[in-house]
């Protein structure tokens, strides 16, 4: 089962989104800002989704934005999705709150077998 | 588990290449582009080899360079982790150079500067942390 990590500073959210990408067949690892470039690194996930993105807030609140820079300085093939509030088009970002669809777009389409 | 290499550069032009030299080289790399970056990085990761340009910015957005690249190989000597300098300046300035020379003799560790040669920086580090393995 490919894998796929989780980033949110709320559990409720890291463990809604794991529920939601389960049932997309992926092995969910969910960690919170401080741990994702670590567990990143030593789990090798395919796709990486990183939450409480939003560019023009404090960013010591918002640790989406740091983390999604770190983790894409380190990525090589991996998708890496950021969600957040704000409206903003990207091609790996989703505004919240979002259909379940568009999600499973953005990650299967992408992802090769 | 791949080895981690922790690769310091500023020129946002070399980034990319760069990475797909070293992981070509068989690592992993994580990429930061200037000291406070490395310092959160160093925290979190145990690194096992970084590369480390020598004038890069203190700060995120900053533009101006400083030896930065010494704070950098000293963290890394801290932790007995290898690290190669990969810039021209740790030959071309005398202070860079006596410096980093007297770190290398305070831990009795030869601090390997080949120059800008990329490719020579991956194989020193390469050479370097197989012998840690041993």
């Amino acid at each position: 089962m490919k894998k796929i990590l989780i980033v949110a500073k709320d559990a409720l959210l890291r463990d809604t989104l794991a529920q939601v990408c389960k049932k997309m067949e992926f092995e969910a690892i969910t960690v919170d800002h401080a741990t994702a470039l670590k567990v990143f690194l030593t789990q090798e996930p395919v796709a990486v989704i990183v939450c409480d993105y939003d560019e023009n807030s404090d960013k010591e609140v918002f640790k989406g934005v740091e983390t999604f820079g770190d983790i894409k300085g380190s990525a090589t093939n991996e998708i890496v999705l950021r969600l957040g509030f704000k409206k903003m088009d990207s091609e790996d970002y989703l505004q919240m709150p979002f259909d379940k669809e568009k999600l499973k777009k953005k990650l299967v389409i992408n992802i090769p077998d | 588990m791949k080895k981690i290499i922790l690769f310091v550069e500023d020129m946002q032009e070399m980034i990319e290449p760069a990475k797909d030299l070293i992981l070509a080289a068989g690592f992993r790399v994580v990429t930061a582009s200037n000291l406070e970056v490395v310092e959160r990085f160093f925290g979190k990761i145990n690194f096992d080899g970084v590369i480390t340009d020598m004038l890069f910015p203190q700060r995120p957005g900053a533009t101006d360079t400083t030896p930065c690249g010494i704070a950098v190989v000293t963290m890394a000597l801290a932790q007995k982790v290898p690290v190669v300098v990969c810039s021209s300046a740790g030959h071309d300035i005398d202070y860079i150079k006596a410096t980093l020379k007297n770190l290398g003799q305070i831990t009795g560790t030869s601090i390997p500067m080949p120059g800008k040669d990329l490719r020579a920086c991956i194989a020193i580090i390469k050479q370097l942390t197989q012998e840690v393995e041993k």
